[in-house]
């Protein structure tokens, strides 16, 4: 036992790290990025702070593809062999999200160290259209807002997640999903500029990034500006970097949301922005619209 | 090591640590894992969380108390407070109160109406007196599982579980062979739907959670139990003594435990008993002597006729007759003794029964039980198995008749290490085998070891089958 007495004041020193323990699971980092370039998929990164919507984003997108509603193709989940090399309970959380939308409740929050790799295959009914697989990266925000310099240290983001920006980017598919809540807007203007920075510094070829930028939380926004005023009212930086006709806005939101029992209710559901989001993903992956020509509605 | 921190997601997870956060990751660690478990409004949960870093070892505890976020309400929001025990074990009713002291400063501090209005990194207090109080009744602590255990587990405090303190206590006297690396516990019936829902834990009764341990503890008490009982007619014991050699190593490498200490004085308690042993194996070799003697004189007479002169004056062609009869069978009886004597390399010179001095193989049968393998199907009440944990993996004694016999590993079942003993009997024409692991290494192929063995250690008789009525097994 330290012989040292406990400390009688708590609250000098500050929070560290958050080191995720997946990155244990490989016996190195080359060994991490090659099981990453192997991967026949195309990433989804989520990129926002704590409770932005990163998670509410993904579970609406899993109950669209996988509800009646969706015509346009089918949603498979899967999961790849090595993949229990991550999170064992990917398909788990892909369910768990879903289901608690379909119930009309928010999933809970992502815990600090997580990383799941939820695979999913989208096969179109028209044949015309190429099937894409999709692995979508939930991570925690609190891991993620890490990647903001601080007076105290420069950004940084934990091993296993800062693994994919050291892959071979013409071996590694990647987009990238900005989400923010309109609440946090102007804060996360800078986070957003930090993250998009230190991908760049890891990569210049980064730069070519195909980025959505998500507002999220739109159905309690009070404003009368639209989401492109809104952005670059409330994140001017942001939207400078983003000025490419690659990437792309747009509000986002599970629909009407009422408080029961102290806790939030989904009270009427919004496909919509789970099917735009979608959308935007396939196109951006393929080059080709799943919707009919007439039927698009441009971001 | 001794550490406490106060934790919440006011607005994402935040933790405020006594100590280094950074060494430990405490993060990842001490945040709740809401894809197996959540607490909801009105809920509380504890979590006990062990691992092995560098040879040392580290409990979490973690209390969690329901809290909405400042913005935000969603599930899995929380405030709690967390202590971390590095090889060193506190009291179970000091750890509990000062993990309630250390969660109400921020329901005091940072909460109104259940819900955040101030970070936790803002927070500076006094550390409660329950804190201090269990780090001044802290003990030096050293499990001998030294690997990660990795199991799961939930308890639902109300039943079995009395409280949180009981639970608390469970867990810490779970030290000694750490079979769950994370255990939860909450007295709410919500939380325990959940957790039934998510299927990533398992629902654990205390009869589950103790079973481990109990296995240890029945080995070293029946071993105290079956000192008396210890076979007579152990022959020939090497000077190496295995016992003491695997447990000399295992407490060099895991540190000192008091389980390996009792085992340890076992080890002690049978070099006793052997030396003991060996002095009736040289009373019973003088006995052997003199009965040889007897025998031959016996031999010596018959051969001279002195006590059939009658019969050999009126039947002087059957004397002739009878004369070489016996002296054929002075010569089976020298062979079949001769025979005996080395059939057995492990109690050549220990044929005879310590009770009547009579030289007689069915005694022998009957007391020896490595012998009897050759002589008569071995019986299922003479085989146990005990399974015992080492350097990570799953052990299996094999026991014939209260002898450890073999020492197996990657077996399976219990019932895969028996069936492999046996065919190790086949095929070694030999009642020990030693093999695998570093136990391999020690080259004492023949030695008898005396192990303990779980009294109520029961063999399902269905599965097995004597090894003569195995010799065509397919599954040899």
């Amino acid at each position: 036992m330290e012989s040292q007495q406990p400390p009688r004041r708590v609250g000098e020193s500050v929070s560290g790290e958050a080191v995720s323990q997946d990155t244990k699971k490989f016996k190195s980092m080359a060994e991490q990025i090659e099981y990453l370039e192997g991967k026949d998929t195309n990433y989804v990164f989520l990129f926002g702070e704590p409770a932005a919507g990163k998670t509410a984003v993904c579970a609406s997108l899993f109950l669209h593809l996988s509800s009646p509603q969706e015509k346009l193709g089918d949603m498979e989940e899967f999961r790849y062999e090595d993949d229990t090399r991550y999170q064992k309970n990917d398909l788990n959380l892909l369910n768990t999200i879903r289901d608690a939308v379909r119930n009309r409740r928010f999933p809970a929050r992502t815990d600090v160290g997580s990383l799941s790799h939820v695979n999913i295959r989208y096969r179109p009914i028209k044949r015309s259209k190429p099937p894409i697989s999709v692995t979508f990266l939930e991570m925690a925000g609190d891991d993620l807002q890490k990647v903001e310099s601080t007076k105290d240290s420069l950004g940084n983001l934990p091993t296993d997640i800062d693994v994919f920006f050291k892959a071979d980017r013409d071996k590694v598919s990647m987009l990238f999903v900005l989400v923010t809540s309109h609440q946090n807007a102007v804060k996360n203007d800078k986070l957003m500029v930090n993250f998009l920075d230190y991908i760049i510094a890891q990569d210049l070829r980064f730069r070519d990034s195909r980025i959505l930028l998500l507002i999220s939380q739109w159905d309690t926004y009070v404003g009368d500006k639209d989401v492109k005023d809104f952005i670059q009212d409330r994140m001017p930086f942001t939207w400078s970097k983003l000025g490419k006709s690659t990437n792309a806005y747009r509000y986002f939101t599970l629909g009407v949301i009422k408080d029961v029992d102290g806790n939030p209710y989904v009270a009427k559901y919004d496909e919509e922005p789970a099917r735009k989001v979608f959308h935007w993903i396939y196109h951006t992956i393929t080059g080709k619209h799943l919707e009919s020509w007439w039927s698009r509605i441009s971001f | 090591m001794f550490d406490f921190s106060v934790i919440g997601t006011p607005a994402g997870f935040e933790i405020l640590s006594a100590g280094d956060v950074e060494k430990l990751s405490l993060p990842s660690k001490v945040d709740l894992k809401n894809s197996a478990i959540n607490v909801f409004p009105e809920t509380d949960i504890l979590m006990g969380y062990r691992e092995v870093i560098n040879d040392s070892n580290y409990i979490y505890l973690v209390y969690y108390r329901f809290a909405n976020e400042i913005d935000v309400t969603r599930p899995g929001s929380y405030y709690g407070s967390v202590i971390v025990l590095g090889d060193v074990i506190g009291k179970p009713s000091f750890a509990w109160q000062a993990l309630v002291d250390l969660a109400n400063i921020v329901q005091e501090n940072c909460l109104t109406d259940g819900r955040f209005h101030r970070d936790i990194k803002t927070l500076q207090f006094e550390t409660p007196d329950s804190v201090d109080l269990l780090w001044k009744h802290l003990v030096d602590f050293k499990s001998v599982h030294l690997k990660s255990p990795s199991e799961l587990g939930f308890l639902l405090v109300g039943d079995e579980i009395k409280s949180y303190e009981h639970f608390l206590e469970l867990f810490l006297n779970d030290k000694r062979l750490a079979t769950f690396q994370t255990l939860y516990a909450s007295r709410s019936r919500r939380v325990l739907q959940y957790v039934e829902e998510r299927r990533q834990l398992r629902i654990l009764k205390i009869s589950e959670m103790r079973q481990a341990e109990d296995d240890i503890q029945r080995v070293t008490t029946s071993s105290e139990a079956r000192q008396d009982a210890l076979p007579k007619n152990i022959s020939q014991i090497s000077d190496r003594d295995l016992f003491s050699e695997v447990m000399a190593r295992l407490t060099k490498e895991n540190g000192r435990s008091e389980v390996m200490t009792r085992l340890t004085k076992e080890s002690t308690q049978l070099k006793n008993d052997t030396a003991q042993l060996r002095n009736d194996n040289a009373r019973l070799k003088n006995d052997n002597a003199q009965l040889k003697n007897e025998n031959a004189r016996l031999r010596a007479k018959s051969a001279s006729g002195e006590s059939h002169g009658t019969i050999s004056i009126s039947f002087p062609s059957f004397t002739q007759t009878t004369r070489r009869i016996l002296l054929g069978l002075g010569a089976l009886i020298l062979l079949l003794s001769l025979i005996f004597s080395f059939w057995n390399p492990f109690s050549q010179s220990n044929s005879f029964s310590t009770s009547d001095k009579t030289p007689s193989l069915d005694k022998k049968k009957s007391s020896d039980p490595i012998g009897s393998t050759a002589t008569s199907p071995i019986k299922p009440e003479d085989l146990s198995v005990v399974e015992y944990e080492y350097d990570g993996k799953i052990l299996k004694l094999v026991t014939l008749n209260g002898l450890m016999t073999t020492v197996l590993g990657h077996c399976g079942s219990r019932d895969a290490a028996k069936a492999r003993f046996l065919a190790s009997l086949r095929t070694m024409n030999s009642g020990i085998q030693i093999d695998e692991h570093d136990l391999s290494k020690t080259n004492i192929s023949g030695i008898r070891i005396r192990f303990e063995l779980p009294e109520d250690c029961q063999i399902a008789k269905e599965h097995f089958t004597p090894i003569n009525s195995r010799a065509n097994s397919p599954n040899k």
